[in-house]
């Protein structure tokens, strides 16, 4: 495909929504320092600017070639999340070995849910065109689920594995997969509840249990989400005023900068800012799900269905867990919350789909 | 595109838009949450983000200072650092202790108060733990305010009065309120903060207090201060000036240092201004400003003279002879003539009772300005079967006796004028002849506080106004009534050659070679004084005792002694001030009260500028 074509065809709402949410990232950084460009807002900016120009790259690459790599991909980020287990240059925080310090410090589980929707994805695209068998399909793709998902909560990391789960699921219902396989599968999980309950760490008993009663102990493990009932609360109709919020700026809010920054921007920016960041992730969201109705070929619907839940799922979660609707898990608010790890897999999560919207009625069939 | 394909183009469709649905649902519930919180709930958390980052302090407003009537300071106020422990902030008490003890030492006492009220709902009352820091102790506990969280500076005001015992029961003393007083005001739960127990300093409570302010300021989230949002400054306590003045209270303490019960009053006979009250013992205010100790505290509540009660207007006494004065004016007034002679033989009968006189042998006969000049209890004895309790009742209350007075200080008593009424409602019993006879001479059921009885002489000798006493001055627009009529007072209604023989009774008391208090007399003429003398008896005397010898008073047991007291005014010409002395089981009023009385006049016609002078028709000058 020619390069003017690929650019005729780039979505730049797309990547327009994707700097507008990056841009309230920014001002919220700005916000959290108090007021200042570091420690965060600058780094976030120089972040933003270059996942925008990954976005561009990504879209503008020939989609064969992410086709043809899947599987590589898959096991790099499978011998990353080995690495962050057994490596000597695994970084513990937080009850968790869950990032890795290659030079920089890096998560692996965060490109692990790209990494799999990749290879399901690709796994979907051989099983619609040739018409394989479905059992096999799934007992491939379980296993492709699976394997992460275990290895995520050897981390420990309950949230993201979660997360990788219900991601591996949406992009099996989107596979086609027969609802009947799903039934069954909610099924086992329920069962499986109590059981894993009792292989939980103390602590993440301990957040769930938080969350169910969650202002019973204001100074104790449920003090993150009073605080930021009482910043999202506080904030009311049109909020503080930008660069204002008390809860924020007098360090009442924890983790401001990265989980928690939502409860500091409808803070400072009220309902009215709220309704706006929330409607620019439902429209980044609608973008995705498009680019996967326009696209013609299984491995783009898969993947920019996948990789929009993905997003959604970090948005929801995210959201959930500072409004007090589900249980505090570290989970990043993608392109807002500070980090790096998050930054890039936001963007590359962005990028393929923009890749897939430019190559969607490219014929996909062998690799 | 085959049919394979189309189908499994449907139902990806449809499933996208199913889980394009479903993400948008569920993103709506997060807005309907967002919304819940920020628009209903709104104002519950705006009320809980203040109480995050917004504290309100209190600035206590500095207390009024007390002058005397020359502007001599009788309290004022030194700034003290104090260190305060908020008990319910701290978790680990003997670390912070520890820490603490090792700048600065605090009493096994306090320790011990601290660890009680850390278990009980004293907690959240700021405690005391130590008073009076050095400048080092308080640049040190603040250099490490970090690691001693809870604990905190507090530069408080201690009450100094200067005069120490010699102003007490007027001037009063300040403490911490008390724990029903604490929840009357909000600045009353300031650590440290003072108010007004006795004197007046709990009568001008109010106006000494003055209004507090507050500062409310931004902290953040380690409680460490961020900026000041706004500040109301206090409104300082006002200072106030009494008429006492201290020379003569010095002068009038001093002079009865020596008794062990003991109370004296000089006031001003036209403003009713107290220039001088002086109770016996006294006591040292500056303790309870300091927070009295438990062995002070008990030392002085369960003294033996009761030092805490202000006995000028707390104490009550039977007045004795002092009464008689009252019941002349009733005399008088009642057209008893002043020529009317009675004999005294030293007793009268009434019934099976003897009455007895105090002169044994009897006075033989006399008139009226005699009987008073000397006491006649026999004359009084006659006048008053004559003229009934009531009447008696009604001329002593217009001079003061049997209610409270109009006084601005606490705790005053009204004493007692006994009625028939009065006698059956409190006795049960009906009124006999015979309490009119003890009435007459101020004994039986009659009391009276020094306060009236010099309010007595001041009412007779400032023409017959009802002047009521007070410690602060008339003001000056009550004063310009002196001008236009007769006194700012109403009027006793009492005729004037009434109380003009009064008056030259009351001169003949003390003026008078036989008068009882001859012994006592200014000798200047121009500062002479007039008055009445008053004994009284605390105890009956027994048919038995009387046949046998009655026994002087230094026979007996000091308790059982005669009350001596004295009320009176001078100068007799033109009286400016009036006084009264009261030496409990004194023994004689002559011998015991009447030289205080003549000392405290001389001195305040020496020392004192009275406010309001009256003026001298030309013609009593020349």
């Amino acid at each position: 495909m020619h390069l003017i074509l690929k650019l005729q065809r780039f979505p730049y709402a797309l990547l327009a929504v994707t700097i507008a949410i990056g841009s309230i990232g920014i001002a919220m950084l700005y916000s959290a320092a108090p007021n200042a460009w570091q420690p965060w807002a600058y780094d976030h900016a120089l972040r933003l600017a270059c996942g925008t120009a990954l976005i561009l790259v990504l879209a503008l690459t020939d989609i064969r070639l992410w086709f043809r790599t899947a599987f590589l991909f898959y096991a790099i980020a499978l011998l990353l999340l080995l690495a962050t287990l057994y490596a000597p240059n695994s970084v513990s925080a937080k009850g968790g070995t869950r990032w890795l310090d290659v030079g920089i410090v890096v998560q692996p589980s965060e490109f692990v849910k790209i990494a799999v929707v990749l290879m399901l994805a690709r796994l979907a695209n051989g099983y619609a065109t040739r018409g394989g068998n479905e059992f096999v399909f799934l007992f491939f793709a379980l296993i492709v689920i699976a394997v992460p998902t275990l290895l995520i909560l050897q981390q420990p990391d309950l949230g993201t594995a979660l997360i990788l789960l219900a991601t591996g699921m949406v992009a099996l219902f989107a596979a086609g997969l027969r609802l009947v396989f799903f039934v069954l599968g909610a099924g086992v999980a329920l069962f499986c509840v109590p059981v894993l309950w009792t292989f939980l760490k103390p602590y993440q008993k301990q957040r769930v249990l938080t969350f169910l009663n969650s202002e019973s102990d204001p100074l104790g493990s449920s003090y993150h989400i009073v605080q930021s009932k009482i910043a999202l609360g506080s904030g009311g109709v049109f909020g503080k005023g930008l660069f204002q919020g008390t809860q924020g700026h007098l360090n009442f809010l924890p983790e401001k900068h990265t989980d928690f920054v939502f409860a500091m921007f409808a803070e400072e920016m009220g309902f009215f800012g709220g309704c706006l960041l929330i409607g620019l992730y439902i429209i980044l969201l609608s973008l995705c799900m498009g680019t996967a109705l326009k696209t013609k070929h299984v491995f783009g619907r898969v993947l920019s269905v996948g990789l929009g839940a993905t997003l959604f799922l970090y948005i929801f979660v995210n959201l959930g867990m500072v409004m007090n609707l589900l249980p505090v898990v570290g989970v990043p608010l993608p392109l807002v919350s500070y980090g790096g790890s998050a930054m890039l897999t936001a963007t590359v999560a962005i990028g393929l789909v923009a890749n897939v919207h430019v190559h969607r009625t490219e014929w996909l069939d062998r690799t | 595109m085959n049919e394979g394909e189309r189908s499994q183009e449907e139902v990806f469709s449809r499933r996208a838009v199913l889980l394009g649905g479903t993400q948008v649902a569920l993103l709506a519930a997060l807005l309907g949450r967002l919304g819940w919180l920020q628009l209903v709930q709104s104002s519950h958390y705006q009320k809980l983000s203040d109480r995050n980052s917004l504290q309100v302090t209190l600035l206590p407003p500095r207390r009024g200072r007390i002058f005397d009537r020359e502007g001599e300071i009788l309290a004022h106020n030194l700034p003290k650092y104090n260190l305060y422990i908020m008990l319910d902030r701290i978790l680990d008490l003997n670390a912070v202790l520890a820490r603490l003890q090792a700048i600065t030492p605090l009493s096994a006492e306090k320790i011990e108060e601290m660890r009680r009220r850390s278990l009980t709902s004293q907690r959240f009352v700021p405690f005391e733990a130590r008073r009076d820091l050095s400048w080092a102790e308080v640049t040190r506990i603040e250099a490490r305010t970090g690691d001693l969280r809870g604990v905190s500076i507090h530069l408080g005001e201690q009450r100094i009065y200067p005069y120490r015992k010699t102003a007490a029961h007027i001037v009063g003393y300040v403490a911490r309120p008390s724990a029903r007083e604490v929840k009357k005001h909000a600045l009353y739960y300031l650590p440290g903060f003072i108010v007004g127990k006795s004197g007046v300093e709990r009568r001008y409570e109010e106006s000494l207090r003055g209004l507090g302010g507050e500062s409310r300021y931004e902290v953040n989230a380690r409680g460490q201060r961020v900026a000041e949002v706004s500040r109301l400054t206090p409104q300082h306590g006002r200072e106030l000036w009494l008429s006492l003045d201290i020379r003569l209270q010095t002068f009038m303490a001093r002079r009865l240092a020596t008794e062990k019960r003991a109370a004296a009053v000089v006031l001003d006979v036209h403003t009713g201004e107290i220039v001088g009250g002086v109770s016996v013992p006294s006591y040292d205010p500056n303790l309870f400003s300091q927070g009295i100790d438990r062995a002070s505290w008990q030392s002085l509540s369960s003294h033996p003279h009761f030092p805490l009660i202000n006995k000028t207007v707390g104490g009550a006494y039977a007045p004795g002879s002092v009464f008689k004065t009252a019941v002349m004016l009733a005399a008088l007034e009642r057209g008893i003539p002043t020529t009317t002679r009675y004999t005294c033989r030293g007793r009268i009968q009434h019934g099976r009772r003897g009455f007895h006189c105090w002169k044994r042998s009897g006075h033989g006969s006399l008139a009226m300005i005699e009987a008073l000049r000397e006491s006649c209890d026999v004359w009084f004895y006659r006048v008053a079967l004559a003229l009934g309790i009531s009447t008696i009742n009604k001329y002593a209350q217009l001079l003061g006796y049997g209610r409270k007075l109009g006084l601005d200080l606490p705790d005053v008593r009204s004493g007692i004028l006994p009625s028939k009424a009065w006698k059956l409602r409190r006795m049960g019993q009906p009124w006999r002849i015979s309490d009119t006879l003890l009435s007459a001479i101020g004994q039986g059921y009659v009391l009276a506080t020094p306060m009236q009885m010099a309010v007595q002489m001041a009412r007779l000798a400032n023409g017959g106004f009802a002047v009521e006493p007070r410690i602060t001055f008339l003001p000056d627009s009550r004063k310009r009534l002196f001008a236009t009529g007769e006194s700012p007072f109403r009027s006793l209604g009492a005729a004037p050659s009434s109380l003009s023989v009064l008056r030259a009774a009351l001169d003949e008391v003390v003026n008078h070679p036989r008068g009882t208090a001859y012994g006592a007399r200014i000798h200047s003429a121009a500062r002479a004084m007039a008055g009445k003398t008053g004994t009284s008896q605390v105890r009956r005397i027994s048919q038995r005792e009387r046949q046998q010898r009655i026994l002087s008073n230094a026979e007996l047991p000091w308790l059982k002694r005669d009350h001596a007291m004295f009320a009176g005014y001078a100068p007799v010409a033109a009286p400016q001030w009036a006084v009264s002395v009261v030496v409990e089981h004194g023994g004689s009023g002559a011998r015991a009260a009447a030289p205080y009385a003549r000392d405290f006049l001389d001195f305040a016609q020496k020392t004192l500028e009275p406010s309001y002078r009256k003026p001298q028709p030309i013609d009593n000058l020349g």
